[in-house]
């Protein structure tokens, strides 16, 4: 790995989880270069991307700073930046009992929302068979799901330490995706769970968390050049 | 006087009946078995008070489901560990996960929760996260983890999640769709039975080359696969050989269950599957 930046992260131009590391890469201000592995090709799977990561799911993570440390799974990939690298505490927290609480969150978002919002984006899109209970399980679950964080940003402005942290952030690439899930005009997050909506607004406007999709759009145009 | 010597009943019928009345209510009470002195019970219309004498507070509250893999987990570790807890059995039958009561406690009205007596009723749901809270308080020797400054640390995090978000949800709608989707999805079955034997697969690759998972040691990333592997016979049935199959896997999971405080659970756990069932 001979270019220079920080760090390596192996992802894929349309992925919520690579793009919650790169977003999280840009507000600290870390470099990293993205390879970019073909999930058509096989290769996301395949043993150039396995030899980090046993699993062979993106994103992985080489600290190029740190003896070529790996790590996987985004959400570790998360603590893993803050713990090391946001010595201010620009996006983390201090106490035993708040970092506690921070990786509640995480956990909520790794193992509540993000495999349930997939199992959603599968039934919606991918799956073989058009399945409507399957479909509308998943649906349900996604609302509870937002009803759940909606319950809790009604009293207060931040999942942590009345401040924005990683837990906030590592919700929003998910959350961005939640339209499609639904047929047109069956989904009015705004409508639907305001407080939400606008706690996702404002993180959305972040720069680095535009730098993040433009990136991805950028490398989405140039595969599909490449076709 | 022991309390079948008192009341005339088996302690185990005596909680029957008392979750009998307190069906469909969130339960306020306490139920411990460790009783000195005379117990009462007395049941009214809306509510039921078992009133103990010589009750002190436990250390902690394990809010937990009799048939719920993450409850189980964070019990081996509180086991492992030698840590006191209060066992309070959420009734899923009853919704009683999703009563104001209960989302006060945990706003995802899913199970486990902990709640630190000795912290100020801190409380912490999502079972990794417990696991982590409990370690980085009270295994100050760090018997089962690595501490929060130790490079290690990142990969015992990296383990937990992937058996959080890729072990657990989909084993879970494995589940789902066997046994309770309103409708027989084959295809659906297919999807996370497949995905199951993938990430079992996994774990094989990684402990045919080491024992444990992280940092040469057993950890609680170890112990947090056991309650959804212990599950892999019900899962794929009768053709399914664990251990030819998936042979570093068995042997290691085989270690782990044999660990005392993890097999006192799982005898616990098969207890009170039992007195559920009874339903």
């Amino acid at each position: 790995m001979s270019h220079g930046k920080q760090f390596t992260l192996f992802t894929h131009s349309q992925t919520p989880n690579g793009t919650k590391v790169a977003i999280v890469l840009n507000i600290l201000g870390l470099s990293y270069e993205p390879r970019y592995l073909n999930w058509q090709a096989g290769e996301i799977k395949g043993p150039e991307h396995t030899k980090y990561n046993p699993n062979g799911r993106i994103p992985t993570l080489i600290d190029h700073k740190n003896n070529d440390f790996v790590v996987w799974e985004s959400d570790a990939i998360l603590l893993y930046l803050v713990v090391r690298y946001d010595t201010e505490h620009k996006i983390f927290v201090a106490t035993p009992d708040e970092r506690a609480s921070v990786v509640q969150w995480l956990f909520f978002q790794a193992s509540g929302q993000g495999p349930y919002f997939g199992q959603a984006a599968w039934f919606a899109s991918y799956h073989p068979e058009k399945i409507p209970s399957a479909i509308e399980r998943y649906r349900k679950e996604v609302r509870r799901i937002l009803g759940v964080l909606e319950s809790v940003l009604d009293k207060q402005d931040w999942l942590v330490g009345g401040k924005m942290t990683v837990a906030d952030l590592s919700f929003v690439t998910w959350n961005n995706n939640v339209g499609r899930f639904f047929e047109d005009g069956d989904f009015d997050f705004e409508k639907e769970f305001s407080k939400t909506n606008k706690w996702h607004k404002k993180m959305i406007a972040l720069d680095g968390v535009k730098a993040a999709y433009r990136a991805m759009a950028e490398q989405a145009n140039i595969a599909a050049k490449a076709e | 006087m022991s309390f079948a010597e008192k009341t005339g009943l088996e302690f185990d019928d005596a909680l029957w009946n008392l979750s009998q009345h307190a069906r469909g209510l969130y339960s306020t009470i306490v139920i411990s078995e460790e009783y000195g002195e005379a117990v009462t019970i007395t049941a009214a219309h809306s509510l039921a008070h078992l009133q103990l004498s010589n009750m002190t507070q436990k250390h902690f509250t394990l809010y937990m489901h009799q048939a719920g893999p993450n409850s189980w987990k964070v019990a081996f570790v509180l086991n492992e560990l030698g840590l006191e807890y209060e066992r309070k059995y959420i009734s899923l039958a009853a919704e009683e996960q999703k009563t104001p009561e209960y989302l006060k406690i945990n706003p995802n009205g899913r199970l486990p929760a902990l709640v630190d007596h000795e912290n100020d009723d801190y409380t912490v749901w999502e079972s990794a996260a417990i696991l982590l809270y409990i370690v980085d308080k009270y295994d100050k020797e760090s018997k089962l983890s690595f501490p929060a400054d130790h490079p290690e640390r990142h990969h015992l995090y990296q383990w937990l999640f992937f058996q959080m978000s890729g072990q657990g949800p989909y084993m879970g709608q494995a589940f789902w769709f066997i046994r309770s989707h309103p409708e027989h999805i084959p295809s659906a079955i297919e999807r996370y039975k497949n995905e199951i034997k993938r990430v079992v697969g996994v774990l094989e690759s990684v402990l045919s080359k080491q024992e444990w998972l992280v940092g040469e040691k057993l950890t609680i990333a170890d112990i947090s696969f056991v309650p959804r592997n212990a599950a892999l016979g019900y899962l794929f049935g009768e053709d399914f050989d664990f251990e030819k199959e998936f042979p570093a896997t068995f042997k290691w999971h085989a270690k782990l269950v044999a660990l005392p405080g993890i097999k006192a659970a799982l005898e616990e756990q098969s207890k009170a599957m039992t007195l559920m069932n009874k339903q």
